[in-house]
């Protein structure tokens, strides 16, 4: 028989899901670009949210370290992921090829065609994109919930910037089989 | 370093994707409407298999076309958790998937296969088989050869099974891999072991194996 504590316990974590949801599912679907990889993607992350939710509740910030878990499952599972990737020779550095970069993301017409170039990229990139420029997170936390130093983050969120511009101004048209899955 | 110019642009661009993106009802459902046991203590969802991340996953299109025995009110719509998809079909059938990738659920599994009229018994760490297996196998289970993939179909048709037989799988957590074993059994005979088979049982059956490391 379920204690009331354990009811409480319950209905406080309900709440918790129900509110941390919707963007939970986002950050996995631009992580993966795929609704039922993201689905997948945060129902194992309040699995194991549940598993220490009398640590989890007290924390300022569940939803924080939820992000964190399915971030990290997104990283886990990248790697098995058959998906094409563009071969691209390594994309530009400096100003000119971030005005350059500024420029492609300015005259995309179609979102579509930005959510299947995130998924182009190197996970990790990836996932340092849709934390600082999506999720707006500072420096620290980014690299705090990825395991690298700030610096690695500001670099690869440089890189990242030039290849997904890369993407978006190649002359081959995206492969249809590579597109993201529509919700 | 990047420039505010391109950060900025990124911002932008990424608040015009995000506002495409709406979250599907019967995800949203599915995500909310399962249970996920937070309890106040830690507890292990099965006994003997932790998380593991696998290359591929079970599953498995069953044809409902006949029922087995009686027929309680039947169940429809979806059962998702982690670990599987049930998937009740309008035309009868069901679709059952199975994610090696996450923790196996043989309880769970073995009651919602029950629930959709689908005789079985579902194990970890072990492996239930009769001996002589009935026969019928093959008619009741078919499994395509697949080049290796996220996903492994296997056909399942119910109403081949003969009477008094349950469709026994067996999971197992190897040392660097996981294995799925699949027999008919007689439902009123059959013997258990925790020894991982290493050959197909006998009278048929099949043996699936998932590379990967535990996480």
């Amino acid at each position: 028989m379920e204690r009331a504590s354990d009811t409480a316990s319950k209905r406080q974590f309900e709440g918790f899901a129900a509110g941390a949801a919707d963007a939970l599912f986002r950050t996995g679907y631009l992580m993966t670009g795929d609704p039922r990889d993201a689905e997948d993607l945060v129902q194992e992350t309040f699995l194991r949210v549940a598993r220490r939710w009398d640590q989890v509740r007290s924390m300022d910030h569940p939803t924080a370290y939820a992000r964190r878990i399915l971030i990290n499952l997104a990283l886990r599972d990248a790697d098995r992921r058959t998906r094409h990737k563009a071969e691209l020779a390594p994309p530009p550095a400096g100003i000119e090829a971030d005005q350059e970069a500024a420029r492609a993301l300015r005259e995309i017409d179609d979102l579509a065609e930005f959510r299947w170039a995130l998924t182009q990229l190197p996970a990790r990139q990836r996932a340092v994109l849709v934390l600082r420029y999506w999720a707006d997170l500072p420096v620290g936390e980014v690299a705090d919930i990825l395991g690298c130093s700030a610096g690695t983050v500001k670099s690869t969120a440089s890189r990242a910037a030039a290849r997904l511009a890369q993407i978006l101004t190649r002359d081959e048209p995206a492969p249809e089989s590579a597109a993201p899955r529509p919700i | 370093m990047i420039t505010s110019e391109l950060e900025n642009e990124l911002r932008r661009t990424f608040a015009l994707a995000d506002a495409q993106i709406t979250v599907p009802g019967h995800a949203r459902q599915r995500l909310l409407g399962r249970d996920y046991h937070p309890r106040r203590r830690n507890r292990r969802l099965a006994a003997g298999i932790t998380a593991t991340a696998a290359a591929a996953a079970l599953v498995l299109i069953l044809g409902l076309s006949g029922a087995i025995g009686s027929a309680p009110a039947q169940r429809t719509g979806t059962i998702r958790t982690a670990a599987f998809t049930l998937v009740q079909n309008a035309s009868g059938t069901a679709t059952l998937t199975i994610n090696p990738r996450v923790l196996f659920e043989p309880a769970t599994l073995q009651r919602d296969l029950e629930a959709d009229h689908i005789p079985a018994m579902v194990t970890a760490g072990s492996f239930c088989s009769s001996n002589p297996a009935p026969s019928g196998f093959s008619q009741a289970v078919s499994i395509p050869v697949q080049a290796r993939q996220h996903r492994v179909k296997v056909t399942i048709n119910p109403a081949a099974m003969p009477a008094g037989t349950k469709l026994s799988f067996g999971h197992f957590q190897l040392a660097t891999s996981q294995q799925t074993s699949i027999a008919l059994i007689d439902a009123g005979s059959y013997t258990c072991t925790s020894t991982a088979p290493t050959a197909l049982p006998s009278g048929g059956g099949a043996l699936l194996r998932y590379s990967g490391g535990t996480s």
